[in-house]
């Protein structure tokens, strides 16, 4: 993979991390244009620092919250709970089929606060461990685990919802 | 939700966000600015994908700019203007002049005064608490002015009562009582006229009503 190929997938990356913090395409582009251009034109004495996803993400994330200003980003409500990570997998059970379509995430993430939509995005779509999401930002593990849990939570409340309503509609 | 239902959501949101993309313009874009690096403009940084913001937002800056210098020099102006007439109030009063008119009614001394393009009559505060002795003509600002002896009713002190017309230049200057140098000096505006009472400050006293608020 040469440079620009690397560069490319840097850029794609960067904008799906945007979208999961906007939930807006145009907002997300216009995002990483600005994140890009800040690192392009960084000062040489900051160039020792390549540039790197987690990098780029940082900006992008800092630029998110100087834009939108802190409190509507910044977790309001306390989330450190205990045994947080232990309930990832053990919510109750939900065997219905998920079918879960590109409309229904659109409208699903929606709902989802823009940090719990953020972590669930860096730890299921690009894998970071919750401890990686924690650090990239800069909240505690078990904050972390709790933003995860409780997007999720409300992710699966949206889609029994919309099976409801799909099973009222048939009857 | 158990596990698999996990792999499911985790599988869903991938294939959601794998489906949002940069266009390939937006990518070739950012991959030559990326390369090339040029030294940040003031314009690209603000504007980059919207340049009549950018420059919106530098017009909105050059505008609040110049309206800061406007209002700066307006008021440096306003001072330095205050500045000369109470200097030239002062310099006048300290002359000493003697009145070239000896009228002590205003009427009677503004027929006497004929050159000025203004009415004469003095404000009740000062008719109450001074009398008039006689008047000169004089410039305030290069503007003709009448420069009037009066004697305070109650202290005998004389002072000398500036009057002229109220210009647009003048009527900048608010009102205010001052000392300048050894002169006490008050300045107002009334009935389209501007008036500068100067006395010797030894002989101001606070009990001489000249601080009462004018009508």
């Amino acid at each position: 993979m040469d440079k620009d190929n690397n560069l490319e997938a840097l850029l794609q990356s960067g904008f799906r991390y945007a979208c999961s913090l906007t939930h807006q395409q145009a907002e997300a582009e216009d995002l990483v244009q600005e994140a890009w251009l800040k690192l392009a034109r960084r000062k040489p004495s900051d160039r020792h620092q390549s540039l790197s996803k987690s990098l780029f993400l940082i900006t992008l994330r800092n630029l998110y919250i100087d834009r939108y200003r802190r409190n509507r980003l910044v977790v309001l409500e306390p989330l450190d709970e205990p045994l947080a990570g232990a309930e990832l997998n053990n919510e109750p059970g939900n065997e219905q089929e998920i079918a879960m379509d590109i409309e229904w995430l659109e409208r699903s993430l929606a709902i989802l606060r823009v940090e719990e939509r953020e972590a669930i995005y860096l730890h299921l779509v690009e894998g970071y461990t919750a401890a990686e999401v924690a650090e990239l930002t800069e909240r505690s593990r078990n904050t972390v685990l709790s933003l995860i849990r409780r997007g999720r939570k409300k992710l699966v409340n949206a889609l029994d919802q919309s099976a409801v309503t799909v099973l009222r509609q048939g009857e | 939700m158990n596990t698999q239902d996990n792999d499911k959501l985790g599988a869903s949101l991938k294939d959601y966000y794998q489906r949002k993309s940069l266009s390939a313009d937006s990518v070739e874009r950012l991959l030559a600015q990326a390369n090339t690096e040029k030294p940040a403009t003031l314009l690209s940084t603000i504007g980059f994908r919207r340049p009549l913001v950018g420059l919106a937002w530098v017009a909105s800056l050059f505008v609040v700019v110049m309206v800061a210098q406007f209002l700066y020099h307006q008021q440096s102006h306003q001072n330095n203007l205050t500045a000369l007439v109470l200097e030239e109030i002062a310099m006048n009063h300290n002359k000493k002049l003697d009145a070239e008119y000896r009228e002590t009614q205003p009427e009677v001394l503004r027929m006497a005064m004929q050159r000025l393009d203004f009415p004469l009559s003095l404000p009740e505060d000062i008719q109450r608490d001074f009398q008039l002795l006689g008047g000169r003509y004089c410039s305030i600002q290069g503007g003709l002015a009448a420069q009037l002896k009066v004697r305070n009713r109650a202290t005998g002190a004389v002072s000398t009562l500036y009057v002229t017309e109220l210009t647009e230049k003048l009527a900048r200057i608010e009102e205010q009582q001052v000392l300048q140098g050894s002169v006490d000096i008050q300045l107002w505006q009334q009935q389209g006229r501007f008036f500068g009472l100067a006395t010797d400050a030894a002989l101001v006293s606070r009990d001489d009503g000249q601080d009462e608020n004018r009508e």
